[in-house]
């Protein structure tokens, strides 16, 4: 594990470096000596509510959901053997988007506060589970990403029929807000309840890591070599699933970071894909917080989504990516 | 001495009987091929043997324990299998895909004990790959690649090692030097079970010679007593001249 220990060093301290930046700039911007006295509870009461309350939530959210994004999806690339997997493929982002914005339509948010998350998690769940099931019958990883795709197309079209049924345009503000994904308004508790799902998700995940490594070789040889990938499958499933939902409960649906940050780090550990896993994870959650201080900070009349960042600046690097694998294919 | 006792081992798949009561054993310092056409069972039969397909009776047994009961970790460090599906996801350089066969020893990270680093070099260099081990594997020739495979297979450093088709897609060159790789491993003590499909390298390699079709075993035992011209056009509807180890195709029957 030695090999990777600089790199992960380096994106853990710009990481660290990202949040603090994150904790100094805003409307008002602070000074590094007030910032460091409200982190320690010193200082004016308002500018401790500033950090504590608005910028440091934030900017957490916005590294947690990161590094569950970039974790899964490198985990989900390794099991897939697919440069281009993501927890969208596997349906799970658009089934746990869907579920969260249920509980907006049908007003299950106004029962408690809770619900948000724990609908967001739920639905992430039913579509693991519903992988699960098929991953223990088929030895195919096609068919997995077939089923993905299928609940990303039932799940968008139900959030097509709730948006174009929308009782009022606040509630339609609300869904449009969640599928797009944003780390706003995030308070530390909504951090506490998405993150026990998180550690538990990722932990799986990084336990299994070495499995992705094997399966470089095809299922058939990872299996002769001693590894059981009816077991790797399900596992990582449980624990996209868990992660991902958790994460989706916290900022919505956040596309394309899981998908580059992996191709993004994957040179740097010699393509071997259980060591991508934690500077993948990584390198997510600093560009997700870079890209939550762009947000902020951004001279437009209504805050911009965290989501639609992302996906513009992932998409066409997605697309460009696509593009350069058809070239060098053979 | 390691010893793999096949009895009766039969697969059924619906209606379609795909093996039909096969028995064999291939014991250490043999060098085992087994021959047959497209369909014959080949394929599903070595599976079956490693238990990645169900077999829907019989037994295999290695030394003396069966296969299917058999730990994962345990038989892969007893028995290295390489499939006719050879394919690397990721450009891995290739002293890494050499490193995965000691998986089954407890590898797992990126710091190989002074054992695993003995079975790689060792893989490396009975396959002629010290130099390039530092090279990712996309920039590798089909021929180097296949040898990188074969390097993994050994690496894992099992008494027995199963290949099906080691030489597809080699040119003779290269499919030579492949088989010298797997004799070596036969004269070091090794069990070694092939599927080919070239009759003239299977004469030129083989001690033992395993003849299916139709999903069963028609002859088998040494070279010497199971290689006959009458064989080969019974079984792959072949004209061939045999002398010795030399055998040539001459055309259909």
């Amino acid at each position: 594990m030695n090999r990777e220990l600089p790199l992960n060093a380096i994106l853990a301290s710009l990481c660290i470096i990202a949040v603090f930046a994150a904790c100094l700039l805003g409307s008002t911007p602070l000074s590094v000596d007030a910032v460091f006295k409200a982190l320690a509870g010193l200082g004016p009461e308002t500018e401790q509510v500033v950090i504590w309350s608005i910028r440091l939530p934030r900017a957490l959210a916005a590294l947690l959901v990161g590094f569950t994004l970039g974790v899964s999806g490198a985990a989900l690339q390794g099991l897939l053997r697919n440069p281009l997997a993501e927890p969208g493929v596997l349906g799970v982002s658009a089934t746990s988007t869907l579920a969260a914005t249920v509980m907006i339509y049908f007003n299950v948010v106004h029962l408690s506060p809770w619900m948000l998350p724990l609908g967001a998690i739920a639905g992430a769940l039913l579509a693991t589970a519903l992988l699960a099931a098929a991953a223990s019958r088929t030895r195919s990883v096609v068919t997995l990403i077939l089923i993905g795709f299928g609940l990303s197309s039932f799940a968008g079209a139900f959030m097509s029929l709730l948006l174009n049924v929308a009782p009022t345009p606040f509630t339609l503000a609300d869904m449009v807000n969640w599928s797009l994904g944003s780390v706003a308004n995030r308070s530390v508790d909504d951090i506490a309840l998405a993150l026990p799902f998180i550690v538990a998700g990722l932990a799986l995940l990084l336990h299994e890591r070495s499995g992705y490594r094997l399966l470089s070789l095809g299922e058939e040889s990872a299996e002769a070599l001693g590894l059981n990938p009816a077991r790797l499958r399900p596992l990582t499933v449980l624990g996209t699933g868990l992660a991902v939902g958790a994460g989706i409960s916290l900022a919505g649906a956040i596309g394309f970071v899981g998908l580059v940050a992996p191709h993004i780090v994957r040179p740097l550990v010699n393509h071997d894909p259980a060591r991508s896993l934690l500077p993948a994870g990584l390198l997510a959650a600093l560009l997700l917080v870079l890209a939550d201080i762009g947000v902020r900070l951004a001279p437009t009349t209504s805050e911009l989504n965290l989501g639609v960042i992302a996906a513009v600046l992932g998409a066409p690097v997605f697309v460009w990516l696509v593009f350069r694998r058809e070239v060098h294919r053979d | 001495m390691t010893e793999l006792r096949v009895d009766k081992l039969s697969v059924t798949v619906g209606d379609a009987t795909l093996v039909d009561e096969v028995s064999l054993s291939i014991k250490g310092g043999q060098f085992a091929v087994l021959l047959g056409p497209n369909g014959a069972g080949k394929t599903t039969l070595l599976r079956a043997m490693i238990g990645g397909v169900k077999m829907t009776s019989g037994s295999v047994h290695l030394d003396g324990k069966a296969v299917p009961g058999l730990d994962r970790m345990k038989r892969a460090r007893r028995l290295s299998y390489l499939p006719q599906q050879r394919s690397l996801a990721w450009p891995l350089p290739v002293r890494d895909v050499v490193a995965l066969g000691r998986y089954c020893h407890g590898l797992r990270g990126s710091r190989p004990s002074p054992d695993d680093e003995r079975a790689i070099q060792r893989a490396l260099v009975a396959t002629d790959l010290v130099e390039l081990a530092e090279r990712p594997t996309n920039t590798l020739s089909g021929g180097e690649l296949a040898r990188v495979h074969c390097a993994r297979a050994l690496c894992a450093e099992a008494p027995l090692l199963i290949a099906d088709e080691p030489t597809a897609a080699l040119d003779l060159r290269h499919a030579f030097a492949m088989m010298d790789v797997l004799r070596d491993f036969a004269e070091q003590g090794g069990a070694v079970l092939v599927v080919l499909h070239d009759l003239a390298l299977a004469a030129r390699y083989a001690t033992h010679l395993f003849w299916m079709k139709n999903a069963c075993l028609v002859a088998g035992g040494t070279l010497e007593e199971t290689l006959t011209e009458a064989r080969c056009a019974e079984v792959y509807g072949v004209r061939t001249t045999i002398r010795g180890r030399s055998l040539s195709v001459d055309g259909p029957v």
